[in-house]
This record gives structure tokens, sequence and C-alpha cells, in this order.
């Protein structure tokens, strides 16, 4: 058996027998075979000394069993590490981010607490998945839409409180964003809630984020300072129609005003769903490459032998190569929601605007009534859009192999860069390049994604195999891309456990004032230091420094 | 997409229970018996968005595996046994992850492979009750 860090045998038995008595001894797990379902199966450190491994887990099913176990966990002073649904997989998965950390399962709390269809909110205890809710709702015939990441078997409470994001209206697809008041354990083991949920007899807890006094509810995002027990969060009704359209510019020096002002037309409101760019020249819109049915469309040759250039693709030839076809080389495809009138003046808007590029062209779809027949959602690549949670991003289409070894999962390098042409050419040129040096499984052009309002989030997929000297090299690319990054100013929104320490490090203004507050905090909440250790590495340092 | 409606007590709708800290134990208590009823529901929880469609990220990945040996959609397959369905669960394969008991209980596991590996003479689609375990 592991132990956990400075713990003894006979206190580590005693602690995992107190906290059989809360939770029942079917739910506490010790033996390798049952310990093996904590690991990371995306683990870039799999089978490696740094591996970080659970020393037990125990799966309580309550909140009130939870402050029991958080108690305990103090007497005995023992490391415990809260998961939700256990599927973040690419950034941690069940295991957790100190090595001997008691796993404190949340899968089983999976109550829908409460949800207002008249106010249009939910909350949930964080066992509760994009499918779990979905599927409530659906029962129910109740009118609220969720919005899901992809895949959808992750927990709306963990996905919020790891920065995730989704795929709808953009003031829905930010997911803490989204949330309204939560409940929380605090390390001491003392229940607290948040926003106007501190009132016992609140009537609003769902409807106003900012409560009494300060907001703390950020505290609780990528950090260590509590269990979340439940979290509220804003749901929308379902739109009465949705489709797409997609606007075509010819050059490749076009994509500067075309973000411009898609950008201001966002900060307007005009624009509100998610927006996809990607280039003609490929012969597939950018999500559609992960489509490996029959492999993706061929290429047009006479711009494949530019894509493919062993040397990296030259954008100005591309450029002339897709002038001289008259193949536009940017396409953006918006989503659309809502009333059929309401898209209509949405996309007049969005044309009068474009126009201003010459050459613009622009093509909308039909406005379909949702919700969508079964058969029409069947092909899609993925359902998000729409509402819908599914597994679709399994298909990451060209992750098949890398150094001769069969790749078995991801890890994603997110680093969050401005909303301009210039910043998305430059990370667009850097990241194909890096690809190019590695040989890494990527995709002849990467487009930014539009997933956050003011930014661009540039997630770049990486390879994670079975083998240690295959991984090693991936966290050798990872730290080179930190380094690049940074030096620009572009800063990761999310980061695996493997490089908590790393990229905290690149938060640095002013001699690390930052991590030396969350450090502070850390220290006055979690005198003993049980609660989840290392998470985005808060607490792991030495604190102090006077002054600044 | 079909998804089992798990178990989930029922909400008042419109009524705000907040700020009652016993709000979690006014709902009733978790159901003992048998959690989501049928393999065939626990298939379609758990597996069927990636295995049951051909453009499904299992069914790519088997199809690329055995390049059309073996049907690539999961419910097709019948050379699978029990014993290797449980494993692939329990420890994952390629991309897809190893699943926890709090997620599949060993009870629902072994229905699951059951399912998918029906005893010899069985139908391969037959939908046999959850708790049927062939041993």
């Amino acid at each position: 058996m592991t132990l956990p860090p400075n713990i003894s045998q006979p206190d580590f038995t005693a602690a995992l027998k107190a906290f059989a008595a809360i939770v029942g001894d079917e739910w506490l797990f010790t033996s390798d075979e049952d310990l093996a379902l904590y690991r990371d199966s995306y683990s870039v450190l799999w089978d490696e000394a740094e591996e970080r491994t659970a020393s037990a887990a125990i799966a309580p099913d309550t909140a009130e069993q939870m402050v029991e176990l958080v108690k305990i966990a103090n007497r005995y002073k023992i490391p415990i590490y809260p998961i939700s649904t256990g599927k973040n997989l690419g950034y941690g998965g069940a295991a957790p981010a100190l090595a001997g950390s008691v796993v404190l399962d949340l899968k089983r709390m999976n109550r829908i607490v409460e949800i207002d269809e008249r106010q249009g909110y939910v909350i949930v205890e964080p066992g509760v998945s994009y499918f779990d809710l979905y599927s409530y709702i659906q029962d129910k015939g109740l009118k609220l839409w969720i919005d899901c990441p992809s895949p959808g078997w992750g927990s709306l409470v963990g996905n919020a409180l790891d920065g995730g994001v989704g795929v709808t209206l953009s003031s829905y697809r930010d997911h803490f964003g989204a949330h309204c008041g939560m409940e929380v354990v605090l390390p001491n083991g003392r229940m607290m809630r948040t926003g106007m949920g501190a009132m016992p007899t609140a009537k609003t807890w769902q409807q106003f984020k900012p409560g009494y006094g300060p907001m703390i509810d950020g505290l609780f995002k990528q950090s260590n300072y509590g269990v979340v027990t439940k979290m509220g969060f804003w749901l929308m009704p379902p739109p009465e129609g949705y489709t797409t359209g997609t606007v075509t510019v010819p050059k490749y020096h076009d994509l500067i005003p075309l973000i411009d002002i898609i950008s201001r037309l966002e900060r307007s409101k005009i624009v509100q769903g998610l927006w996809m760019l990607s280039s003609p020249t490929t012969g597939t819109r950018g999500d559609e490459a992960h489509l490996v049915n029959n492999g993706p469309p061929p290429m047009d040759p006479r711009f494949a032998v530019i894509l493919n250039d062993p040397g990296g693709a030259d954008m100005n030839k591309l450029d002339a190569a897709a002038q001289a076809a008259g193949v536009p080389f940017w396409a953006c495809e918006f989503h659309l929601y809502g009333p059929a009138k309401f898209i209509a003046a949405q996309w007049d808007c969005i044309s009068d605007a474009i126009r201003a590029i010459p050459g613009a062209q622009f093509k909308l779809n039909p406005v379909r009534s949702l919700p969508l027949p079964a058969e029409d959602i069947a092909p899609m690549f993925d359902t998000g859009q729409l509402g819908i949670p599914s597994l679709r991003t399994f298909s990451l289409g060209p992750m098949i192999s890398y150094e001769d070894e069969d790749v078995v999962g991801h890890i994603f390098f997110s680093p969050v860069i401005p909303r301009t042409g210039e910043a998305a050419i430059e990370a667009m040129d850097l990241f194909a390049g890096i690809a190019r040096k590695y040989k890494l499984p990527y995709p002849p052009l990467q487009f930014p994604s539009s997933i956050f309002e003011r930014a661009f989030l540039f997630a770049v997929g990486l390879p994670v195999t079975r083998s240690a000297t295959v991984n090693a090299k991936i966290r050798d690319i990872v730290r080179e891309l930190v380094v690049i990054a940074t030096e620009r100013g572009w800063g990761e929104y999310r980061t695996a456990p493997a490089f908590y320490d790393l990229i905290m490090d690149t938060y640095s203004y002013n001699d690390h004032a930052l991590r030396d507050f969350l450090d502070s905090i850390k220290g006055a909440v979690d005198p003993n230091g049980i609660m989840s250790p290392g998470r985005y590495a808060i607490g792991t340092h030495q604190t102090g420094k006077a002054g600044g | 997409m079909i998804f089992v409606r798990f178990w989930l007590p029922m909400t008042l709708l419109g009524s705000t229970l907040a700020g009652q800290p016993t709000l979690a134990r006014e709902t009733p208590p978790r159901a003992a018996e048998p959690l989501r009823s049928t393999a065939s529901k626990i298939y379609g929880k758990w597996c069927s968005d990636c295995h049951s469609v051909a453009n499904g990220p299992g069914s790519v990945a088997l199809q690329r595996k055995y390049q059309g040996a073996v049907p690539a959609i999961l419910s097709q397959r019948t050379d699978l046994t029990a014993d290797y369905v449980r494993a692939v669960v329990r420890s994952g394969i390629s991309f897809m992850p190893s699943f926890r008991k709090t997620e599949i209980s060993d009870a629902e596991l072994a229905a699951l492979a059951d399912y998918l590996a029906p005893a010899p003479g069985a139908k391969a689609t037959s939908k046999k009750a959850a708790g049927s375990k062939r041993r």
C-alpha cells in the first residue's frame, strides 16, 4: 500500500477506518486493482516515478458526509483530492495532483438538487454530468437548454471549476461565468454558501451573483481552497430556431479586418454564437478535419503541394495560389440562434459590416425550427451547438501514432492570445513551425477558437503514448511551447497536472505577487495542507515574502 | 442519442429550497435496487455514443484496428468474451479511458459484459435484465 507523504502506517490505517465508518466499506477503495481506476488514463507521466497515483479512494454520497471526511483528514493530516466525474481527460482525469493523496470520488453525489424552468437555473451536485442533466431535462420536458463541453460525461461543477467552456451563446459558453452561487466544504470541515446563499432564508441564491461583501466564488476556480458540493448554473431557454451562415473573404491578410469587424459585432452582442474560422484551401471546414470515416476530403493538389511542403507551408504562396484559383482563403462559419426574423436581422447586420472587405461573400443556410429531428442530428460532427452532449470529440483525427507509438490520449497546450488577425497569424505560423520541427500529428492549418468572448484560445493538442521516452519528448515540447508563448505574452488558461508549476511560474508579475497571495490564502484556510495539495501549484512554494 | 435516465431525486420545480441546510436530505433515499435497470441502458449511457454508429470515435478506432475483419460497431461483434469486456472497461484501451466502480459498478459491468458477449446460443441482440451474470 502506498502511504501519503509524511503519514505513518498506523495513522493511515486509523484514518481509513474512520473514513469507512462514514461512507461504508463498499465505498472505500484500497486494493491495487481498485486504485488503478484512479490513474489518469491520459497521463503524460504514465508508469514513471513522477506519475501521481492515489493511496486510497473514498466515494461519499452527501455533502454532510464530506464534512465528516474533511474533519477526519484534518485529524490525521491526510491529503485529500476531490474529483467530480473524474473525466477531466487531458487535464488530470481521476488522479490526484500529489502522489499518495486520498481521492474523494464525488461521482455518487449525482443529485439535481433543484431545477427552475421559470427562472432558468439548476443546482447540481458534482457527480452530475452534462449527459445526466440533458437526460433529466428531456425526460421532464422542461424548456431549458444546457451548454456542454465535449465530451459530455464531464461534470458541470468540475468543468466550471477547471475553467471549462462550451459552444452555444457567449454568456453561457463561459461555464464558471454562467454559475451563480455555490456551497463549499472548507478545508476545516465547515460548510459555507457563497453569494445570496449566505442568507439562510435566501430566495435569490441563483439570481444574484455578487451577494454581499467580496465576491469569493472565484477563489474556488482552479484552486485548492475547498470542496464545492453544490453549484448553481444559469440555463438558457431553448432557441426557436437555429442555423449557420458562412462568410468568405479572398485574401490571407483579410483575416485582420475580418476579426476586427467580428469582434466589434460580438462586443455589440450582434454576434452571440460561436464562429469558426477555416480555410477553403484545405478542402474542409476546420472541425470537419477531425472526420476520419473515409479520411478527410482530398485537398486540391494545387494547394496540397504548398500545405504539405516539408519546409513549411508558405502562406504567401498559398495566398497567391488561392487567388489564382478563385478560392477564398478564409471562411468563417457563424452559429445563429433565435426566432427566424431575429436571425435574419443578425445576418443582415453581419453581412453589412463584413461587406467592407472587398470580395467578401455570404451564404445563410435555411433557419431550422428546433428541436431538429434525430436523423438530422445523427451525422453531425458535433451536437454541442444544439445543446446536446456527445462524445464525438474523441474523433481527434490525426492523432493515431507518434514516433511509432500508439497514441492513447492527449494533452493540450492552451494559450490565450489576443483577438486580432495579427496574433492569429503569428500563432498559426509559430505552432505550425513547432509541429513541423517535431513531426507532430497536426493539421495542415490550425485556427484559433472564438470560444472565449474577447480573446482567442489556441489549443494545440499533443499526443500521449504509453512510452516514457516519447512522453518525455512531449513534456519537453510543452516546456518549449511555454517559453515561446510566454515571451509573446500568451498565457495558458488551463493545464495538465504535470505542468501546474511550470505554468504558475509564468504568471510572475512583480516577483510572483499573485502566487504569493494565493499561497497566503492557502496557509490561512488550510493550515494542515490537506485539501488538494499541489493542485494548480497553490501552496507548493516557500511563502511569506515581505512587501512587494 | 439515447441516454438512460439516471436515477435522480425529484426536485420541486419552481420552488426555492435554497438556504435550508437539510436540502439534500429532503430527497428520497437513493434507490437500493440495481441501478439504471437494464444492461442495454447501461450500454446506452456509457458506450453507445462512441460505439453504436459508424462515425463514432470507438467505431472509427475499431475499424482502423481490425480493417473490417470484425464489425466496427461493438454491438454487432460476436467474438467478444465477458472477461474481455470487463477488462477493457476497467483498464481502458487506446483513447478509451478506464471506468471506475462509481461510474459502472461491478454488477452493472457483469450485466454489460453479458449483454455484449452473450452466452453461446443466445442472440447477440438479446436484452437481458441487468444482474443476470454469466460466470
